[in-house]
């Protein structure tokens, strides 16, 4: 029952954090899901690519993000992401709550 | 070691081992499954399926996709499982669900046209959708052409649109009617008609090609000229039915389609016998070929209609009327000759497209050898006969151009008068023509010939006296 617990708030954890970070990442350029999944994978986050295109999906037709086709040499065409504006304005007021929470949370568990 | 088997997935070519493309089939499915239930899936899941296919060509380029391989695919992707916590328990009340459910008829997501509405239908009394919408769509059409009133279909169509919930359903359905793209002439109707019914597929083939076969064996004459009422319509009615099915009737596309085309149980072992498939998939691709090939046929069915009984016509003629090939053939051994040209080159295309019909309809697609070799050396033989028997009759041409007689006629009076013994004399302005064309144009009798056809020329004569000249 604990088990069940830990990993269920775990994993609430990291639903918000995943969007915020999945964001960030595509605020600083146009990018390919499979780049985003192994940038996320590198800094340490865990995301599988079953979760990461439906988060794409859910945030594209709310209005955050564009997305276009571009021709591969290796594969299938692809399909890259942008952000829009009000992608734009929902990624600044993530960053705010965020950085509040995490200095809030820095202070909580250094005391 | 493991069968390797050639697959078409996402439009890419790929070898895999067969127990890795079981395992990739599986998690496919699962993945559909997990995804379909919302309406953002759909999008998702095709995403996904892109990816997979860029994964697996990454993968392909390596060598032959193995279970290895997979393993990997999965551990980036991820199972549904990983996805959502909950999804077990889900699927299990899913599971439960229909038993204690009455059923009730629902719109249906997965298989539709405009909304799922006759797709919904049809999964309520377990019948193949198509037979659900051809019923609507005959049923519109009367409907507005008929009475051009209120379209009753469309709006029940709307009215159950707006009314019934939309719903995932699963086939129910052991057999659905699909359009063959393995085994085609056109469009691949015959050929799924054929399995759907369970009757051989070139009786299904005979039964559209004959009201073509019946005119072309029936009417001697030209089909634009004479126009039979009741071979008209047959041939229209057949022309639409099958036209209408080609629009209606999906293609069989993905291997399910196939066992569900051949009633066939789904499971691996039916869906790895499909994998030949995929070149056929390939090909059916290119909608303007198809077009095309339609022109092409419906050229080719005018030709047979209305050539083949002409050039009948003319093979029988020219045996019957053994007298003029009398008149121009003199040896027997010409004639021998002027028959096999005759037979070579009006007789060999005849039987040619009678075989290639009979083939086509059959469903014969490899050439056959003896076919070829006998064909080749009629035409051999033929053209070496219209050689020879050209040369002969140059010849003969010749010795007979040249005879040149000469009779002085011994007339007192200075005027000849000229008297023809037929009636039927057209006498022209320098010409005296004597033209019986229903007669033998010569007659040969015990030692002299006779000529019906006389042309008489008057010229000045080289001295003062008559001449006759032959």
């Amino acid at each position: 029952m604990t088990a069940i617990n830990t990993d269920n708030i775990q994993s609430q954890m990291k639903k918000g954090v995943l969007e915020f970070c999945i964001l960030s990442i595509i605020q600083r350029g146009e990018a390919y899901p499979s780049d985003i999944a192994v940038e996320l994978k590198e800094s340490g986050m865990q995301v599988l690519e079953g979760t990461l295109y439906p988060l794409l999906t859910r945030l594209k037709n709310a209005g955050y993000l564009e997305y276009r086709w571009v021709e591969s040499t290796t594969g299938p065409p692809r399909k890259y992401f942008t952000m829009t504006k009000t992608g734009k304005q929902f990624y600044l007021s993530l960053e705010s709550t965020w950085k509040e929470m995490a200095t809030a949370v820095h202070k909580i568990t250094k005391r | 070691m493991d069968k390797i088997l050639q697959i078409n997935y996402q439009n890419r070519t790929l070898h895999i081992e067969e127990s890795a493309y079981q395992a990739f089939q599986t998690y496919e499915s699962e993945l559909q499954t997990f995804f379909l239930k919302e309406e953002e899936g759909a999008e998702t899941f095709a995403d996904l399926q892109n990816r997979m296919a860029e994964i697996l060509e990454q993968k392909n380029a390596m060598g032959t996709i193995m279970i290895k391989d997979i393993q990997e695919l999965i551990a980036t992707i991820g199972r549904p499982t990983d996805f959502d916590e909950n999804y077990k328990a889900e699927t299990a009340q899913e599971k439960k669900a229909p038993v204690e459910e009455k059923k009730k008829l629902y719109r249906n997501k997965k298989d539709k046209v405009i909304a799922g509405v006759c797709s919904g239908i049809s999964n309520y009394f377990a019948i193949d959708p198509i037979a659900v919408r051809l019923i609507f769509v005959l049923f519109s059409i009367c409907n507005i052409a008929t009475l051009f009133e209120f379209p009753i279909g469309i709006a029940a169509y709307i009215i159950l649109w707006v009314l019934l919930q939309p719903r995932l359903l699963e086939i129910n359905v052991t057999q659905k009617l699909f359009r063959n793209p393995k085994d085609k002439v056109l469009g691949g109707v015959c050929s799924g008609l054929a399995h759907f019914f369970n009757t051989e597929t070139w009786f299904v083939r005979l039964l559209f090609a004959a009201p073509f076969i019946i005119e072309a064996l029936t009417n001697h004459n030209n089909i634009f000229v004479h126009h039979n009422f009741i071979s008209t319509s047959f041939y229209s009615f057949t022309f639409i039915c099958y036209a209408t099915l080609w629009f209606i009737v999906p293609l069989a596309k993905s291997s399910t389609d196939y066992m569900l085309l051949k009633r066939e149980p789904i499971n691996i072992s039916t869906i790895q016998n499909s994998t030949a498939m995929s070149k056929v998939l390939q090909t059916s691709k290119s909608g303007m070929n198809a077009f095309l090939k339609v022109v092409a046929y419906i050229i080719l069915a005018i030709i047979i209609v209305v050539a083949v009984p002409t050039l009948f016509g003319v093979l029988t003629a020219c045996f019957f009327s053994y007298n003029v090939l009398d008149i121009i053939l003199f040896s027997t051994f010409n004639k021998v000759l002027g028959i096999i040209s005759i037979c070579t080159f009006i007789g060999l295309p005849v039987l040619g497209l009678i075989i290639w019909g009979i083939r086509k309809i059959g469903g014969y697609k490899s050439p056959h050898k003896g076919l070829r070799i006998a064909f080749s050396t009629a035409w051999v033989l033929g053209f070496i006969s219209i050689f020879i028997l050209g040369f002969n009759l140059m010849k003969e041409m010749n010795t007979y151009a040249n005879v040149v007689e000469r009779m002085p006629i011994n007339i007192t009076s200075d005027t000849l008068f000229i008297q023809s013994l037929n009636p039927n004399v057209e006498i022209n302005e320098n010409v005296v023509f004597n033209w019986n064309p229903m007669n033998h144009l010569m007659e040969r009798k015990e030692k002299t010939n006779e000529i019906h056809a006389v042309h008489l020329n008057y010229e000045q004569s080289e001295d003062s006296n008559f001449v006759v000249k032959i």
